[in-house]
């Protein structure tokens, strides 16, 4: 089964540099459907204002961080499904404990390729299929 | 809670694993059962069914391990099930017979093969088993013409952005040197530098990645309280923002195709981030008597050896003993060292409070002081005549008094960060302008309240920028009148007085009288004719919309001139004057009250009122003759104050009360200093001098004119303390 490459994708970062870099990888990947916002405040913001499919988001971040941002998503009742992909520096395993603890769907860690983004937004989008 | 309830948990946790739709643990699944398991654990240990917490423990390792691909996912999946059956059966023994018969060590020492490490080394550094970078950096592919493209407009992005990013860094890091245990500054300050590290990562910008990431450890370090805020450690994220600043400003000059600088050494600056970051790791211990001894210069290196291979020799003696007996060192200095060895010990004998406590504290001390004077005061007390009670009361006073010296000194921190703080500023102005400037400070341990500090800073900093954009020549001027290349700011603190004076001073150019002259009487603040001494030329320069500098630049001449500082200072109930010698520099000199609590204040009544004027507004008191008093029918009425003329202000006028003495040569003259002018203040006695605590008059009652607060004075009732320029601008517009 191929992947929907029409999903609509939120990006969540701060810097707006970093933000780029992932549309151009997405772009790569065939995913043109992209929105960005700037950090956790301003995405759960647009989450509740119109209907996305899939959020990449930053960790560290002002106002909202990542993780709160992950734990207001899945607080809610109408986006607590929505597929979440975490963007870390590092493998460090507190944070990504407490991320998959939180109900992360997967977690990237900088710097990545646009193969393995592809891959990991195929995996979580399978998995939810089946 | 109790055993068939962990049971049930248990059983729930291995009825969802029963149902799982793929033989593998994908990242949502491990998430379900790892807080599955944290619950489990949580009653386990409440119910001290140690088995199953252990293998709980386990399982949630392994995990951890599964979900940061340590581990491989199929193998995991195995084990993991055989974990959940064996809890179960577990779970059995404890809900059956209370305690577990059989052993769980054969599978938790399966378990501890499979992660790769003891099972009692519970928090090991995920970094060294979990892999660093999962994939290949992207740069590593073959570029094509369109990803370079692409590339380019990333690195530019890059550029703009990351400057800026590095560029709120300085922002934030004046934040933390005035709270270093604010953690929201210290995030402030590590955002940039993760940022600016992750988007480096994708570009393949090494030397920046390298940087930022060891920054960010630092920064991570503070974060977790293992290495302290010191100002080193803040001077250091400064050097390493700037170095990093550097390396991407080379990467546009690159981009633009400008000639490519040398390339930024950093071996230096990471080296000294490597040092700070073992300095947490270690706690500081005191220094050695050797140490201090060669430090202060008493002996040298090789003495300190040869001796200290001596004092081991039998019979072994101290390395202070085996000194002074061999005449290498006197007991004079040997002791001075000891003494300073044993203060490193006890340097650590603070403790931190927060600053509301303190106020809270102080403001209470006030309180009590009023409350004792209104003790002393009472005319009930001192009409019983009884002695012991006269000398009680004596002796409350003079703890009470006491008691607020020591309080308000709480309060009191060393002006040494606010130095640091200009010192930075002077470095970067200096090198913005391209002027080379060093910065002297003497007497940075003054203390002054901390709430001052902020207060003080806007007009301190102001006149820096004034010394080094007027004041400081170029280095090649400076050579020209036979001067150091490099240029000295000198920043000097002391007491005096009730006060804190602080020096600015500059080895510059020194004030133009001839030029200052001329700009005032062009703009008309003086004639021609007028005789000013240098002292009042320099002063000049206070006056509002005076600017003798021919070019705007970035740091001063914008219209915001030296009146503003004067006004500002002056606010703060400061002094401020200007000494200068052509060709030899200027200083600034500036008296600030060391605490904003407490004003000196004059008390003086008029009709049955009694008002409070603060001291330093006042220039003189005077019972003036008849003749000095001029009223010309439809003018202001004046007084003739040494031959100046003062427009004469009569306060029950303003405040509509009725006087006892209506006439000037009857009556007493405050001749008070505003921002600009001086006026006489009619008022009939004067009745003392006290210092009194300013209380704020609320939200209400804070827009009057005239009045800028309120004491309760010695006999407890409340005075209403005065602010001579709002008298003014009442007198100037009736």
């Amino acid at each position: 089964m191929d992947v929907n490459k029409n999903l609509k994708i939120l990006i969540v970062d701060d810097f707006a540099t970093m933000r780029k870099v992932i549309r151009n990888l997405l772009k790569q990947g065939g995913f043109e459907n992209v929105a960005e916002a700037e950090d956790g405040a301003a995405a759960l913001k647009v989450l509740k204002s119109q209907p996305f499919d899939f959020v990449i988001s930053d960790w560290n971040m002002p106002n909202m961080s990542g993780l709160e941002l992950l734990k207001a998503v899945r607080a809610d009742e109408e986006l607590k499904g929505l597929p979440f992909l975490m963007v870390t520096a590092e493998a460090l395993k507190d944070n990504v404990v407490a991320a998959v603890k939180a109900g992360v769907s997967n977690y990237i860690v900088k710097p990545f390729t646009a193969e393995v983004l592809n891959e990991k937004i195929e995996k979580i989008v399978k998995s939810l299929a089946a | 809670m109790d055993y068939a309830e962990l049971r049930r948990e248990i059983d729930e946790m291995a009825s969802s694993f029963l149902f799982l739709e793929k033989k593998e643990i994908d990242i949502p699944t491990a998430g379900q059962f790892l807080n599955q398991i944290e619950t489990v654990m949580g009653h386990a240990e409440t119910l001290h069914a140690g088995e199953i917490n252990r293998l709980a423990g386990g399982l949630s390792q392994l995990l951890e391990k599964v979900v940061l691909e340590a581990v491989d996912a199929a193998a995991g999946f195995g084990l993991f099930e055989r974990g959940i059956v064996l809890l179960q059966s577990v779970a059995d023994g404890y809900c059956n017979a209370g305690r577990y018969d059989g052993s769980i060590d054969g599978f938790m020492g399966e378990l501890a093969g499979a992660i790769g490490i003891p099972m009692d080394s519970q928090r090991e550094e995920a970094e060294s088993a979990a892999p660093q970078a999962v994939e290949v950096p992207s740069g590593a592919d073959a570029v094509t013409g369109k990803d370079r493209a692409q590339d380019e407009s990333l690195l530019k992005d890059f550029i703009t952005e990351g400057l800026e990013y590095i560029g709120e860094i300085e922002v934030n890091i004046l934040n933390l040197e005035q709270e270093p245990d604010n953690k929201d500054y210290i995030n402030a300050i590590f955002r940039p530098f993760h940022s600016v590290k992750g988007v480096a990562s994708f570009l393949n910008l090494d030397g920046i990645r390298t940087l930022a990431h060891d920054l960010e450890t630092l920064l991570d370090k503070a974060r977790n309280e293992a290495l302290p805020v010191t100002p080193e450690l803040i001077d250091l994220i400064l050097d390493g923002s700037d170095t990093l600043k550097a390396m991407i400003g080379q990467l546009r000059d690159d981009q633009e195709g400008r000639e490519a600088a040398e390339l930024i050494d950093t071996s230096d600056i990471v080296r000294r981030i490597k040092l700070a970051e073992q300095g947490a790791d270690r706690p500081k211990e005191p220094k050695k008597l050797g140490t201090i001894l060669v430090e202060e210069g008493v002996i040298n290196e090789d003495e300190l050896q040869d001796a200290l291979e001596r004092s081991q020799v039998p019979p072994s003696r101290k390395l202070g003993q085996t000194l002074i007996s061999e005449g290498i060192a006197s007991p004079k200095d040997v002791s001075r060292a000891l003494r300073k060895q044993a203060q490193q010990v006890t340097d650590s004998n603070t403790i931190r409070v927060d600053i509301k406590k303190l106020d809270d504290l102080i403001d209470m001390v006030g309180e009590l002081v009023i409350t004792q004077s209104m003790i002393r005061q009472s005319a009930t007390l001192q009409n019983l005549g009884d002695r012991k009670i006269v000398r009680d009361i004596s002796q409350l006073e003079s703890i009470t008094s006491e008691l607020q010296r020591s309080s308000t000194v709480l309060r009191m921190i060393p002006i040494k960060q606010t130095f640091q703080r200009m010192s930075r500023l002077v470095r970067d102005l200096s090198k913005n302008s391209g002027k080379l400037v060093n910065v002297v400070t003497v007497g940075e341990d003054t203390e002054i309240d901390r709430n001052m500090v902020d207060e003080i800073y806007n007009p301190l900093v102001h006149m820096i920028r004034n010394a080094v954009d007027h004041g400081m020549e170029m280095p090649e001027d400076r050579i020209r009148e036979g001067k150091p290349e490099r240029g000295t700011i000198k920043l000097r603190a002391f007491h005096r007085g009730g006060n804190i004076v602080i020096e600015i001073s500059d080895d510059g150019r020194g004030l133009n009288r001839d030029k200052i002259r001329q700009k005032a009487i062009k703009n008309g603040l003086i004639s021609p004719t007028d005789a000013l001494t240098d002292q009042e030329v320099n002063r000049l320069i206070l006056l509002p919309g005076f600017s003798t500098a021919d070019k705007i630049t970035d740091v001063s001449g914008r219209g915001v001139g030296m009146d503003v500082v004067k006004q500002a200072v002056e606010k703060l109930r400061g002094k401020m004057d200007i000494q200068s010698t052509e060709g030899k520099g200027t200083t600034f000199v500036t008296g600030f009250p060391l605490t904003m609590a407490i004003i000196d204040g004059m008390i003086v009544k008029v009709g049955s009122e009694r008002y409070i004027l603060p001291t330093v507004a006042i220039r003189q008191l005077i019972r003036p003759d008849r003749a000095a008093y001029n009223c010309i029918v439809g003018e202001a009425e004046t007084i003739n104050v040494m031959g100046r003329l003062l427009p004469l202000v009569r306060l029950h006028k303003l405040f509509d009360i009725e006087p006892v003495n209506r006439n000037p040569w009857e009556a007493t003259l405050v001749v008070m200093e505003g921002e600009k002018r001086s006026k006489c203040l009619l008022v009939d006695e004067i009745l003392g001098k006290e210092e009194v605590v300013i209380k704020n008059l609320g939200e209400s009652l804070k827009r009057i004119k005239g009045v800028s607060g309120g004491a309760i004075l010695g006999d407890g009732n409340v005075g209403l303390i005065l602010d001579p320029e709002g008298l003014f601008e009442m007198a100037e517009a009736n």
